[in-house]
């Protein structure tokens, strides 16, 4: 059953860092008149910040940059949905990417910390990706309003 | 594991990747940088790739030197990013903070701009210039805002000393560290991603800079 929508917003921009800071303000503008503590802001702007890092330094690594498409969905009962799609090389092994400490070796300095950080500050997270099409992952969060 | 190379070879060497660092410099341009800075930024970490490339791993060299040299690059562009930032803004984050000190982490960033006497506009993009520790020596003063931004010589020194020592600390020292510098988290959201408490965060942190600075004294 598909649930009312307060408000939704949905932005798509180049995979460049200069654009991990714009996806946090994003969703900073998108809660203001939601009245979420500073704290719980604060936990889904990180979560944000390390679903589009992900697919600026990764979804396009071998390739041309492309687009990431932010899209956040706010639900009458207060139910916070982000999603977070890149067009990109996608991930061969998703149960492995998503083990704590596991890291591409290229990415050694971020130590594979990224789906961790996401699952810690959300109630929920779903990633799908085919590799060679892109990647696409789902940030949930119950709020209360 | 480190490659010694004569000046010439290094010139030599920076010519022949300079597409590459192209293609990652283009990625980051933007209004505050000029194309020049971060080619420069871009060939320092082109360098240290090449001093510490280890052909036996089985990478080719350009798979091995992009996230070396995109890793400076952001960390050049996340110092010099307060640079940019008009006086006005830096302002509003100043009474953000003043008013987020006065009434703590459970309002609402409303009531935050309301209490700062700022715009929730201006709110959503001061809240932004709240900074995250950048570099070791600021980890160590917890509760300090940063001074000014190294200069970018000595930002790529300070993540040499990290990234050269995460490789030698165990998986869950090395999280941490990786938790709190690249990740720019506190020690409490730090806690809470290891399922630690603060103290032990706190008291690890200390333990692993000591290692650190022991390590490259």
């Amino acid at each position: 059953m598909k649930q009312l929508i307060r408000n939704k917003i949905s932005a798509t921009f180049e995979a460049k860092s200069e654009n991990e800071a714009l996806s946090r303000i994003l969703v900073a503008g998108f809660l203001m008149p939601y009245s979420v503590s500073l704290e719980e802001l604060g936990d889904i702007k990180t979560a944000v910040s390390e679903a589009v890092t992900n697919a600026v330094v990764h979804a396009y690594r071998d390739r041309e940059a492309g687009d990431v498409r932010l899209a956040v969905r706010l639900s009458e009962n207060g139910l916070l949905s982000i999603t977070v799609t890149d067009y990109g090389c996608g991930i061969s092994d998703v149960l492995r990417a998503r083990e704590p400490f596991f890291t591409t070796d290229r990415e050694h300095e971020r130590g594979g910390m990224g789906f961790s950080i996401m699952e810690t500050f959300m109630d929920a997270v779903r990633v799908t990706s085919v590799e060679g099409r892109g990647t696409r992952v789902v940030l949930k969060k119950r709020l209360t309003l | 594991m480190s490659v010694d190379y004569t000046e010439e070879t290094l010139a030599a060497l920076c010519e022949k990747h300079a597409g590459l660092v192209q293609m990652l410099v283009n990625r980051h341009l933007s209004r505050a940088e000029s194309r020049e800075d971060l080619v420069q930024v871009a060939n320092l970490g082109l360098i240290r790739a090449l001093r510490s490339f280890d052909p036996s791993r089985g990478f080719s060299f350009s798979t091995y030197a992009v996230p070396v040299i995109e890793g400076t690059l952001r960390d050049h562009l996340r110092r010099a990013g307060t640079l940019s930032v008009p006086r006005s803004l830096r302002t509003s984050a100043a009474r953000l903070a003043r008013a987020r000190a006065l009434l703590g982490e459970e309002v609402p960033l409303s009531r935050l701009a309301f209490e700062a006497g700022i715009t929730e506009e201006e709110a959503v993009l001061a809240s932004e210039l709240s900074v995250s520790p950048a570099s070791l020596s600021e980890l160590e003063e917890e509760g300090t805002l940063p001074a000014a931004p190294d200069a970018g010589y000595d930002a790529v020194l300070d993540r040499v000393m990290v990234e050269e020592g995460l490789s030698r600390l165990e998986k869950r020292d090395a999280a941490l560290i990786s938790l709190r510098y690249f990740h720019g988290l506190t020690q409490e959201k730090t806690a809470r991603v290891l399922s630690m408490t603060q103290v032990q965060v706190s008291r690890a942190e200390k333990r692993i800079l000591t290692y650190l600075r022991k390590l490259f004294g």
